[in-house]
């Protein structure tokens, strides 16, 4: 075949330096969705995030109901230390989405200081349940001890990993910001836009959390 | 008007036949070009934590047909002991299995509640999940959307690697003092809660497969939803693609309650809470020193919330890849395209809210116990019209009698006696007699066995030329595809006059105490006979498809005339990085075979343009090689 | 499912100028700082809710006001998060719609086992003997 060019050829079979391929609409959002593939990708993960904390949530509400004597959460657990904790979650999510925002304003610095922000209060939650937690077993209450225990340790517990998870994630971006932002703005910007999402979904699983544990 | 099957190729008209070796030539060239730079990726990031999802559903695929393998054998020591209890095993099957588990070479009852919970565990979660979804969900569905890959390969590559170790883990847990789970692959509490060790294992073993399946979920959905080719509406999807979008969303929603009862299961077992442990429990005479108030039916709920869906996560890829076979073999459209959706998605929808059928036994009121099995028989309908749709399908077909396709027809009549013999388990009045007997064996083996790995079977061979360029014998084909067929129906079919007679299931001889079993105990010898001739059958199966991987006979891109994207825009295999050379354009439904006024061929694919007699190239071309494969 | 649009988007090359898919937002920098101005306020609202949510339980309602109270509290708060955070109120057709199956799980979820309880104990009332955090007895004689 002597017409090299009769062959209309694309695709990444060929070419120079081994490459990743590329993936459509990973940074821009496809037309008829109008989504990008991360902010779809997050919701999903958070909607079987919601049916997890729903079993739990379920959990709950059967033990609770069916219980004999359940005692209430403001008498054992210890209300101003999560009050706080819930300030502390609802900033964090504030100073996430500040972040996000500089970003998109084209304003690295004041974006990497909110990231900062965010994992410093992520920080003060944990610690806060530290002593929470550790006050707890030196008066030797375990989730062992009774149900209201268990699904109190179950539930923050698991919240409290979420926390965590989260926490890494943000150290990774902001250990990585000034590179991801040099090369990759757009999709730099959407992962801290999709890790902010999540964020805010723990956040909100507190707002829940808050009043169902400790108040009622 | 061209000459007869000319092709304009630059500014020379040349026969079809010659354009399409070129276009293979210069394809082959450029790869060799590519691959000269893509040694540069090390062995272990290209086969190892590879992020190709063709490579990584061959990894899915070997790794689940061995699970598959595995289960099937425990199964068969089984079956050994049901048919003549407490006999010996051969020597040197005793010697494998140790003391242990079977002193003297005789099973133990301990032992056979191993294997019990660990051939449905195995099977469920580590062989047919993983090879439907798995294996031919990641090689198939970026094709067939013409996608250069998966939306997240790196996601992909760790959704394997957390199924692999996940699965060992599983298997390891048979070396352990106390051996494997042993409390079901349902782990109903309290047994599970006192159970020995391995149960543990089951749990963590079960944290990373959930997880494994979440991320995978995910990235099905994010692949079929975003990176359709353009001219790939939803309602041009292959139903293949179809079924896997609505099997991802039910692992997406219904596996993170089993995860967060995992979680629950695995705090009573080992920091003592008491979520499903009631109060005043008793064992073996001393009182259990848990607190208590919890509620063995909580797991029950939340086991059955992912498992109900499970079941339809392990048919319904099945259903897709026996309609991709029978629109192939039938040579004319399926019928009902619509209704097959429709249906699927509803399917999809309502097997969220029938899980409590599982339950008709625990003390269940009356309310909940008619809401549960009024949606439990609203949703035999879906599963009725995509039979039906499937067996009118092949009236008026030309029908081609190739192995795929014969494992599709006989997937209709096995799945069909699988889904009627349901129908009685979901009525709770007959459910009285036949819940935990071995009706309930034989109606979900039914749907399981002859129904899924039958499709799974028939996804093999049809898709085994695309994956190595070569085609599995036929004649060895059929061979395994009669054998299975019959030993399969001999195995399953005499469980349902079992369970009619009442004999339990998980009984480690099979019956052979009760006196309501003794008129209907010979059938346990018919059973097993016919499951080591099923293993027997899958020999030509196994020498087959290894062999045929290295010998067997070459065959073009587009061995069966298929025109779904994986087969008409793709070249032979290997397929490079990236999938597509030309990026395919849609600009037809799925199934355009026989199409009247279209004469060159009786398919049309769906990425061939409408003006594809006139000389352009990506139609000229793509034309012309489906010309030239006819001729081949 | 919408048909695929018939106006060609390129595969992603870094293009920039379709910011109006990116987000659904406008991306002008005093857009921005107007949704930045929209974000504090909400917080302010989200820490009164968190004060009124505390006050509301040192007030001695019986328990079902209190847990139908806190909830709707709570509710209202992660609505805000959800709607404004979250952007899911400019969000698209495709996650409201992903949304809406997942909330109708949840209910599933939340609903069956409390339900299954709830029924047992209406047609057989006192019959989880073993719930009561007693010696366990005989069970009781129950006809179904």
């Amino acid at each position: 075949m002597d017409d090299g060019h009769a062959l209309t050829v694309h695709g990444d079979a060929h070419g120079g330096a081994h490459h990743e391929i590329e993936i459509p609409y990973t940074v821009h959002a496809r037309p008829d969705t109008g989504v990008y593939n991360g902010k779809l990708g997050i919701w999903l993960f958070l909607a079987s995030e919601v049916m997890l904390f729903g079993a739990l949530f379920s959990t709950l509400v059967l033990l609770r109901t069916s219980a004999p004597s359940w005692p209430h959460g403001k008498e054992i657990l210890n209300v101003p230390l999560a009050t706080v904790n819930t300030f502390v979650l609802i900033g964090s999510s504030v100073t996430v989405i500040l972040a996000w925002a500089y970003l998109r304003l084209g304003e690295l610095k004041k974006a990497k200081f909110f990231l900062l922000m965010t994992l410093l209060c992520g920080f003060g939650f944990l610690g806060i349940k530290a002593v929470e937690y550790g006050t707890k077993f030196s008066h030797h209450q375990f989730p062992s001890t009774n149900n209201f225990f268990a699904t109190y340790y179950v539930m923050t517990g698991l919240h409290g990993l979420h926390v965590i998870g989260g926490m890494v994630v943000f150290a990774y971006l902001l250990l990585t910001a000034d590179k991801w932002y040099a090369a990759k703005r757009d999709q730099f910007t959407n992962r801290v836009e999709v890790t902010g999402l999540y964020w805010h979904f723990v956040d909100l699983v507190w707002i829940f959390l808050f009043p169902i544990l400790y108040l009622l | 008007m061209p000459p007869k099957r000319q092709v304009r190729v630059g500014n020379q008209w040349m026969h079809a036949r010659d354009a399409q070796r070129a276009l293979e030539e210069a394809i082959r060239v450029s790869q060799e070009e590519g691959r000269e730079h893509e040694h540069r990726q090390s062995f272990l990031r290209q086969y190892v934590f590879s992020t190709d999802h063709k490579w990584i559903g061959i990894q899915y695929a070997v790794t689940a047909l061995s699970f598959l393998l595995l289960g099937f054998s425990m199964m068969l020591l089984m079956r050994y002991q049901l048919a003549w209890p407490g006999q010996a095993f051969p020597s040197w099957i005793a010697k494998f299995l140790g003391q242990a588990n079977a002193p003297g070479g005789i099973m133990l009852p301990e032992f056979y509640n191993q294997l019990g919970a660990m051939h449905g565990t195995v099977m469920v979660f580590l062989a047919i999940v993983p090879l439907a979804v798995g294996a031919f969900g990641n090689y198939v569905v970026p094709l067939q959307v013409g996608a250069p890959d998966m939306a997240f390969p790196k996601l992909n590559m760790m959704s394997y690697w957390l199924y692999l170790p996940g699965g060992l883990l599983m298997l390891f847990s048979f070396l352990l003092p106390g051996g494997a789970p042993n409390s079901g692959w349902t782990s109903y509490p309290p047994l599970s809660i006192i159970a020995t060790q391995g149960q543990t294992i089951w749990i963590i073993g079960m944290i990373f497969l959930i997880t494994s399946s979440l991320l995978g979920s995910i990235n099905f959905i994010v692949t079929i939803v975003q990176l359709r080719a353009k001219g790939l509406s939803f309602m041009r999807l292959p139903f293949f693609v179809w079924a896997q979008l609505v099997t991802s969303f039910l692992l997406l929603l219904a596996f993170p309650p089993l995860e967060a009862a995992a979680i629950l299961q695995l705090m009573d077992r080992v920091a003592g809470t008491s979520f499903f442990m009631p109060s005043g429990l008793v064992i073996s005479g001393t009182p259990l020193a848990n607190a208590g108030g919890g509620n063995p039916l909580l797991w029950q709920h939340l086991f059955w919330f992912l498992a109900h869906p499970e079941v339809y996560v392990l048919i319904l890829p099945g259903m897709g890849i026996i309609s991709e076979v029978i629109a192939n073999n039938t040579r004319k459209p399926l019928w009902g395209y619509r209704s097959l959706v429709g249906a699927g998605v509803f399917l999809g929808f309502m097997s969220f809210v029938v899980w409590a059928h599982h339950m008709f036994m625990t003390g269940m009121g009356t309310v909940i116990s008619a809401f549960f099995q009024t949606t439990t028989m609203i949703i035999s309908i879906p599963s009725v019209i995509i039979l039906t749709a499937l067996l009118i399908s092949l009236w008026g077909g030309s029908i081609r009698f190739t192995v795929p396709m014969l494992f599709a027809l006989a997937f209709l009549p096995m799945f069909g006696i699988g889904g009627l013999t349901g129908l009685p388990l979901g009525l709770a009045a007959a459910d009285i007699h036949l819940h935990d007997t071995y009706y309930v064996i034989g109606h979900f083996h039914y749907v399981v066995a002859p129904g899924t790995i039958f499709a799974m079977f028939a996804g093999i061979y049809y898709w085994f030329p695309k994956a190595t360029g070569r085609n599995m014998n036929e004649f060895w084909g059929k061979v395994h595809f009669w054998a299975s067929l019959v030993f399969i129906n001999g195995v399953f079919a005499p469980m349902f006059v079992q369970g009619l007679a009442g004999v339990s299931r998980r009984l480690y001889d099979g019956g052979a105490q009760y006196a309501h079993a003794k008129p209907i105990i010979h059938t346990n010898v018919l059973m097993s006979v016919s499951a080591f001739l099923l293993l027997a059958a899958q020999v030509p199966f196994i020498i087959n498809f290894f062999y045929s991987i290295f010998k067997g006979k070459r065959v073009g891109a587009n061995h069966w005339d298929a025109t779904t994207l994986e087969w008409s825009a793709t070249t032979a295999p290997p397929l490079g990085h990236g999938n597509f050379e030309v990026i395919p354009q849609v600009y037809r439904g799925p199934y355009e075979y026989s199409v009247p006024g279209y004469d060159a061929a009786d398919f049309l694919p769906q990425n061939v343009p409408d003006d594809e007699t006139s000389p352009t190239h990506g139609g000229g071309m793509l034309a012309a090689t489906a010309v030239a494969q006819k001729e081949s | 499912m919408t048909e695929h649009v018939a106006h060609e988007h390129p595969a992603d090359h870094g293009h920039v100028d379709d910011d109006h898919a990116h987000h659904g937002h406008d991306d002008s920098p005093e857009a921005i700082r107007k949704e930045i101005r929209r974000y504090l306020i909400v917080l302010g609202a989200l820490a009164v809710l968190t004060l009124v949510t505390v006050a509301i339980s040192s007030l001695k309602l019986p328990t079902w006001q209190a847990i139908a109270l806190g909830l709707a509290v709570a509710t209202i708060k992660g609505s805000l998060v959800a709607a404004f955070f979250m952007h899911l109120i400019s969000e698209r057709k495709l996650i409201y719609a992903v949304l809406v199956f997942t909330v109708f799980f949840f209910g599933m979820l939340l609903w069956g086992p409390w339900h299954h309880h709830y029924d047992a104990e209406r047609e057989w009332p006192g019959h989880d003997v073993t719930n009561k955090q007693e010696a366990a007895r005989p069970p009781a004689e129950t006809s179904h």
